[in-house]
């Protein structure tokens, strides 16, 4: 045994350590996992990203389907780059009196918003004709040509077919809308015609007398109250107003006759203000087929070049559809009154009307 | 290793979502750690864009607004609908007893809403085989929305630390709040009706 020397420092004496183990398996294993996972989820984010592509391209290519130059080989990519199928059939309902809206807004029903539907569905691409759902008995003049001019634009400037169905009622003015159809489709029961025109006046002298009213208006010109009801009509005054009649008559015929491919002269004898049924308007030549909605979206499908039974587009905008809803719940619920007193009001003042007044007033 | 005495740095979106996916509770830590608000926004705005492209495909409704407004509109809308359904949420959990932060909800709702981001491709696939009916879109929808509602549970139960059971209760409790309070509204709508009813008759 060495001596120690009591100056030398005794260091402990340690075991050497053995080398540190190499890094198990397992964290190589989930390290290249995770990269796996990560790769996979860019994998994901790069198709994610392509299909972001094809879709903006399919949208922003809008018109006709792909590949219609006959250039593409891929007939599964033309048709995955068609930005869309057949076409549509837009389809706008008509329906009560035909009017001008009270207040103009976009979500009312009237005349304007009517023409405006028509003509907005006319100017999209997709939509290939169009079916005018009418169910009702006419209305004021203006009103009623309103529409019939947006449907000659349409029929005329963007060469679409519009075909007219009609429900319970087609007359006067709403018949005036479906003969400027290219077809009419009406159910055997349907009342069509009344084609003719009226001046709705009341004459309500005896009833103010009674009650003790007189009336003293002060005018321009001697017929600048003209149609009053405060008190008889003139003859010249039923002349003046028998001369519109007359020729806002002859505007209803030329309609119907340009409409229906027929001379006026044939128009004209059923042309008295009477009312046929589907079947007999049939035979008349003053329609084109018995039947029903569905019958009428597949005429319109078939003269749009769209195959099988074609999807249905209703107004452009269902957002106005919501707010006409809702407007007309209230208006119902808070003015109850609202709709016989405009009527009132109109009779008051006399409307010129292609309308049928076998119906309530 | 890290290296002793600096912070680890911030996740990346992939590796984040990586986490969401297979670790959610790692996700959720990550999530409080470094509040990737980045990550929150990109990934609403990935659900906003595909719902919306879908959607036009579809032949929605708005097809006759610009492409590009119906897109901002729609990223725009997701991300407040995000933030505000994140507050709320958040007050919910937070009268549940729950502790964590709206931020940190507001991120992990937004990698919730990436399922809708399976729809645009879904959509292409069906116009590809021409399958329009609406069965099959309804059955996706319904199985997207459900996904969503089942990330969105895990992620109120990782973010606020509170059982499974605990984050449905608070994912279904503003929705019954807002039933009882349309109710109500109902109720006091038809009575105040009946009375002005009674009293004209009268």
């Amino acid at each position: 045994m060495d001596d120690i020397k009591p100056d030398e420092p005794q260091l402990p004496h340690s075991e050497p350590q053995p080398a540190a183990p190499p890094a198990p398996a397992v964290e190589s294993t989930s390290a290249a996992s995770r990269g796996a996972r990560r790769g996979l989820l860019g994998v994901l984010a790069v198709l994610y990203a392509c299909s972001i592509a094809a879709a903006m391209v399919l949208l922003l290519r809008g018109g006709g389907p792909g590949g219609q130059d006959g250039k593409s080989f891929l007939p599964g990519a033309r048709r995955l780059l068609a930005p869309s199928k057949e076409g549509v059939v837009g389809w706008v309902p008509i329906r009560g009196t035909i009017s001008g809206s009270s207040s103009g807004r976009p979500w009312e029903k009237g005349a304007e918003q009517w023409a405006k539907r028509v003509l907005d569905l006319g100017d999209k691409k997709e939509v290939k004709a169009i079916v005018l759902d009418i169910n009702s008995p006419g209305g004021s003049v203006g009103a009623v040509q309103e529409v019939y001019q947006a449907i000659l634009r349409v029929r005329n400037e963007k060469k679409k077919p519009v075909v007219a169905v009609v429900g319970d009622i087609a007359a006067s003015g709403g018949y005036y809308l479906a003969a400027a159809c290219d077809k009419i489709v009406v159910h055997p029961g349907s009342l069509i015609g009344s084609i003719g025109v009226i001046f709705n006046r009341i004459e309500a002298e005896p009833l103010l007398k009674k009650i003790g009213i007189t009336t003293e208006p002060i005018k321009s010109g001697k017929m600048k109250d003209i149609g009053s009801p405060a008190r008889p009509m003139t003859k010249e005054e039923k002349e003046v107003l028998q001369a519109i009649i007359d020729d806002t008559y002859g505007q209803f015929l030329t309609a119907v006759a340009e409409g229906r491919k027929m001379p006026v002269d044939k128009v004209r004898p059923m042309a008295d203000g009477r009312i046929f049924n589907g079947a007999q308007a049939l035979s008349l030549g003053l329609v084109d087929q018995l039947g029903d909605s569905r019958d009428a979206l597949l005429l319109a499908g078939k003269l749009g070049g769209i195959p099988g039974k074609p999807k249905i587009m209703r107004d452009s905008d269902s957002f106005s559809s919501v707010l006409e809803l809702i407007d007309s719940r209230m208006s119902d619920w808070l003015r109850p009154e609202a709709t016989l007193l405009r009527r009132m009001e109109q009779l008051s003042y006399g409307t010129l009307e292609y309308r049928w007044t076998g119906t309530l007033p | 290793m890290p290296t002793p005495g600096l912070a680890a740095p911030a996740p990346g979106y992939l590796e984040l979502l990586e986490e969401f996916v297979v670790d959610p509770r790692s996700a959720a830590r990550l999530v409080r750690q470094y509040k990737p608000m980045r990550a929150g926004f990109i990934s609403f705005v990935a659900a906003a864009l595909s719902v919306a492209l879908a959607e036009r495909l579809a032949g929605s409704a708005f097809s006759a607004v610009p492409l590009g407004i119906v897109i901002a509109l729609a990223c725009l809308w997701r991300v407040l609908a995000g933030m505000t359904s994140a507050a709320v949420f958040h007050m919910a959990a937070e009268f549940g007893g729950g502790e964590g932060s709206a931020e940190g909800l507001f991120i992990l709702f937004g990698m919730s809403a990436l399922v809708w981001t399976m729809l645009l491709p879904a959509a292409l696939i069906m116009r590809a085989l021409a399958w329009d009916g609406w069965l099959v879109s309804s059955l996706m929808i319904t199985s997207l929305s459900i996904a969503q509602l089942v990330l969105k549970a895990r992620s109120l139960r990782d973010n606020y630390g509170v059982s499974t059971a605990a984050a449905w209760g608070i994912l279904v409790l503003p929705y019954v709040v807002a039933v009882f309070l349309v109710v109500a509204v109902v109720m006091l709508f038809v009575a105040g009706a009946a009375v002005a009813f009674m009293h004209v008759v009268r």
